[in-house]
C-alpha cells in the first residue's frame, strides 16, 4: 500500500477524501476519533482472519500495509462492507452499479490512510518526550 | 501531550480526526527537538570573551558628548 500525504492544511480543517467511483468524483467526510475507532476495531478484526496476519498491529506501517493489500485481495466483500461504513454518505447501491473493483480498493486505501495515520508519529512522540 | 496542547481528551477524541492527532503529535515533537537544541545551544554558549560582549554592545550604546 503506497502511502499519500495529505497537505497540513486538509488535515486540519478535516477536508473531505475525494475519490473516484465510477469515474465520479465522490467526497468522503473524516470520521472523528470517536467515530472512526469502532470501524478501525473492525478493520483490524478483518485483517486478524487473514492467516499471515493474525498478529499484525499498526505498530509496523509496511507489515500494515502488506495485510490491508492482502485484504483488498482475498476479502473484496468485507472490503466493501467495511468501506461503505466509513463512507456512510455514499449511496452503496448506485456506486456498486458503476464502480469498478480496482476503484473500490484505492478508495479503501485512501480511507485507510487517513483513519490509521498514527503507525509511526504516536511510538516518534513517545520517544521524543523519554529523550 | 494533552497538556502540551491544553485541551482534555474528551475534546480530542470528539473533534479531531487521526490525521490531526497525527499532524500536532509531530509538531510537537518538532517544537519539543527545537527547544532541545535552544537549550543546549545556550549552555554551551552561557560565556562570552570580553571583546565579543563590547563588539556586541558597542552597536546598541550610543556615547554622547555634552558640554
Amino acid at each position: 500500500m503506497k502511502r499519500r500525504n495529505r497537505a497540513e492544511g486538509d488535515k486540519v480543517v478535516h477536508a473531505p477524501i475525494v475519490v473516484i467511483l465510477g469515474g465520479q468524483e465522490y467526497k468522503i467526510n473524516i470520521l472523528v476519533i470517536k467515530d472512526s475507532r469502532p470501524w478501525r476495531a473492525k478493520v483490524v478484526k478483518a485483517l486478524s482472519k487473514l492467516p499471515e496476519y493474525t498478529k499484525v498491529t499498526t505498530d509496523d506501517s509496511e507489515l500494515f500495509g502488506k495485510a490491508i493489500d492482502a485484504m483488498l485481495v482475498g476479502m473484496p466483500d468485507t472490503v466493501l462492507d467495511l468501506f461503505f461504513e466509513y463512507a456512510k454518505s455514499l449511496d452503496r447501491e448506485e456506486i456498486e452499479d458503476v464502480a469498478s473493483d480496482a476503484e473500490v480498493a484505492k478508495a479503501f486505501e485512501q480511507v485507510v490512510e487517513v483513519a490509521f495515520p498514527l503507525a509511526n508519529s504516536l511510538v516518534g512522540t513517545m520517544t521524543s518526550f523519554s529523550q | 501531550m494533552m497538556a502540551e496542547w491544553h485541551v482534555p481528551p474528551d475534546y480530542i477524541i470528539n473533534n479531531w480526526t487521526e490525521e490531526m492527532l497525527e499532524l500536532m503529535s509531530d509538531k510537537l515533537v518538532e517544537r519539543k527537538e527545537r527547544e532541545n537544541q535552544a537549550l543546549r545551544g545556550s549552555s554551551s554558549s552561557a560565556k562570552v570573551s570580553d571583546a565579543t560582549l563590547f563588539n556586541q554592545a558597542g552597536n546598541l550604546i550610543k556615547v554622547v558628548k555634552r558640554n
